[in-house]
């Protein structure tokens, strides 16, 4: 259903800026991928979950009994959502897909882009890999996307 | 239990009214109003009022200050906010209702989509704001085009329910036919079928324009009583048989996707308040999230609707049609009417309740003494809230 436009309306918006802190896991975390392109993440000893993003706590245990451990830039595709279209239905120029990856070894998953592949050649389940940014800052988009592993 | 909590009066305002020519207050005003006139109330017999649903969305920081006195709950012992569905709302007033049995408790909430940004990336850009902000915002607000963030999101869940259940996108349409329809019904228009459904525009397969909900204007708000003081009431009350609410982890990535988790939770302690063993049986009809069509599904599956058998062969042998043994989303459900994102949660409670009522005209179903309505945050969370109401 359409909904009718009011005749008069008073325009606003509201904008601030934060700083958020990536906590001790993320530091590391981000450090080791800008610095060495290593992913880490940390394992709670208590029930052995590799988490990936880390954290410095357990949220199922609620321990913070956790050890770093590396894992490998590997991993398999939980599942993928494509954009072929704009939203007033026009085909893209530049298609995207964004994917959630589970790192081989690790309990948990990141959510990132997905390139060097069509979402036709995608299917959950398979091996993926990430392709490292050259130029790295320390933040997630250091990772520059997951792509299929090549035979 | 001796005291229950029952819900005496019901006050919804919804997109089918001239809501452009109300503003965020006067929605909940009448929302409010017509809530007290069907108990038969009046502001000075209102103890408590809770206010749910999100602040940012309203663009209104403390949003519950502003809404205060259009659910008469200024200088009142009570001024609840709650930052979730409406339907929380309801949680949070059941338990006001138990802690003082004499008290008449107002619960509600107001969505205005319609005064957001009119090319709707502010909602996008909401989207990509509630997730966490570290590991998954800076990769989702960098996309190319943000306005195709929800649709890729929702397209990544339901790419995930499809692959777990073997659900198809031809059931996915089956779903939003018979939503739309059942609201359509009641217009004598003409029933677009599955196959229209699956004409509509593509925006990340297998999300379409008409398998998600359109966003909408809405206000709600239901006045909460006990047992004892209903009876001095002329309202016909409905009782809130079980409550269950639960959420997920709260990292999107983390968690199993494909899966309804924290609705088959939620269902399961208000189950167990109502003392409901086999759902399939002993509901008689729901209202379900549908925001998008394999939500249905899936929380129909969560919810235990399906005993053993799969949730598509029940879609497909009609058991949540209409005329089903358990109708889902007769009213139209969010894919029909639209979705007040933060308020229809506490609508389905109402739409549940007015039924149970019989007051939903043109429904006649013999057997609905026992209903439930199930929320869901929506993309990119993981909570969801069950309530449970009957007619005893």
């Amino acid at each position: 259903m359409k909904l009718k436009k009011p005749e008069m309306t008073i325009n606003g918006e509201i904008q601030i800026s934060y700083n958020w802190s990536p906590g001790k896991a993320g530091e590391r975390f981000f450090r080791d991928l800008r610095d060495h392109m290593k992913i880490m993440g940390t394992r709670c000893r208590k029930c052995s979950r590799v988490l990936v993003p880390p954290r410095i706590f357990c949220e199922e245990c609620f321990t913070d009994d956790m050890e770093w451990v590396e894992v490998e830039p590997k991993g398999t595709l939980a599942t993928f959502g494509d954009c072929y279209f704009s939203t007033d239905g026009k085909r893209l120029e530049k298609p995207w897909i964004l994917g959630i990856v589970r790192l081989n070894g690790s309990n948990g998953g990141l959510i990132h882009y997905i390139g060097e592949a069509t979402a036709e050649e995608l299917k959950i389940g398979m091996p993926m890999e990430i392709v490292f940014k050259e130029q790295r800052e320390g933040n997630i988009l250091d990772i520059l996307y997951f792509r299929p592993v090549k035979e | 239990m001796t005291n229950r909590v029952c819900i005496v009066g019901i006050g919804v305002v919804e997109s089918t009214e001239n809501t452009a020519e109300m503003s965020h207050k006067d929605l909940l005003f009448y929302a409010t109003r017509r809530a007290l006139d069907d108990a038969g109330l009046e502001r000075k017999d209102i103890g408590g009022a809770i206010t749910a649903t999100f602040d940012f969305l309203e663009g209104r920081s403390l949003s519950n200050q502003y809404t205060l006195d259009s659910i008469g709950g200024v200088m009142k012992p009570c001024d609840l906010r709650l930052g979730e569905d409406g339907i929380y709302s309801l949680f949070a007033g059941y338990m006001e209702v138990m802690v003082d049995p004499g008290q008449v408790t107002v619960v509600a909430s107001v969505q205005k989509a319609s005064e957001r940004d009119p090319n709707g990336v502010g909602y996008q850009k909401l989207i990509a704001a509630t997730l966490e902000p570290i590991f998954s915002r800076p990769v989702c607000s960098s996309v190319p085009n943000p306005g195709s963030l929800e649709s890729v999101l929702a397209a990544m869940d339901a790419r995930a329910y499809l692959n777990r259940s073997g659900l198809t996108e031809q059931q996915l349409a089956k779903v939003a036919a018979k939503n739309i329809g059942n609201v359509i019904q009641h217009a004598n228009v003409s029933v677009p079928g599955p196959e229209d459904i699956l004409k509509s525009d593509l925006l990340s397969w297998p999300i379409r324009r008409l398998t998600s909900a359109k966003e909408s204007d809405a206000a709600c708000t239901l006045i909460l009583v006990s047992e004892k003081k209903a009876r001095t009431l002329n309202q016909d009350p409905v009782f809130i048989r079980g409550i269950g609410w639960c959420s997920g982890k709260s990292f999107l990535a983390s968690r199993e996707q494909g899966t309804a988790k924290e609705t088959k939770w939620a269902a399961s302690q208000a189950y167990h308040m109502a003392g409901i063993r086999c759902p399939e049986r002993e509901i008689d009809f729901a209202e379900v999230s549908d925001w998008y069509a394999h939500r249905e599904l899936m929380h129909c599956e969560a919810l235990g609707f399906c005993g053993a058998n799969s949730v598509g062969s029940c879609l497909d042998e009609g058991l949540f049609d209409r005329t089903g043994a358990l109708p889902v989303n007769a009213s139209g459900g969010l894919l029909g009417r639209g979705n007040a994102v933060g308020t229809s949660g506490l609508i389905r409670v109402a739409q549940v309740a007015r039924r149970i009522r019989s007051h939903n005209n043109g429904f006649k179903n013999p057997r609905a003494e026992i209903g439930l309505a199930h929320s869901w945050g929506g993309i990119p969370t993981a909570t969801a809230g069950v309530a449970i109401l009957g007619k005893w």
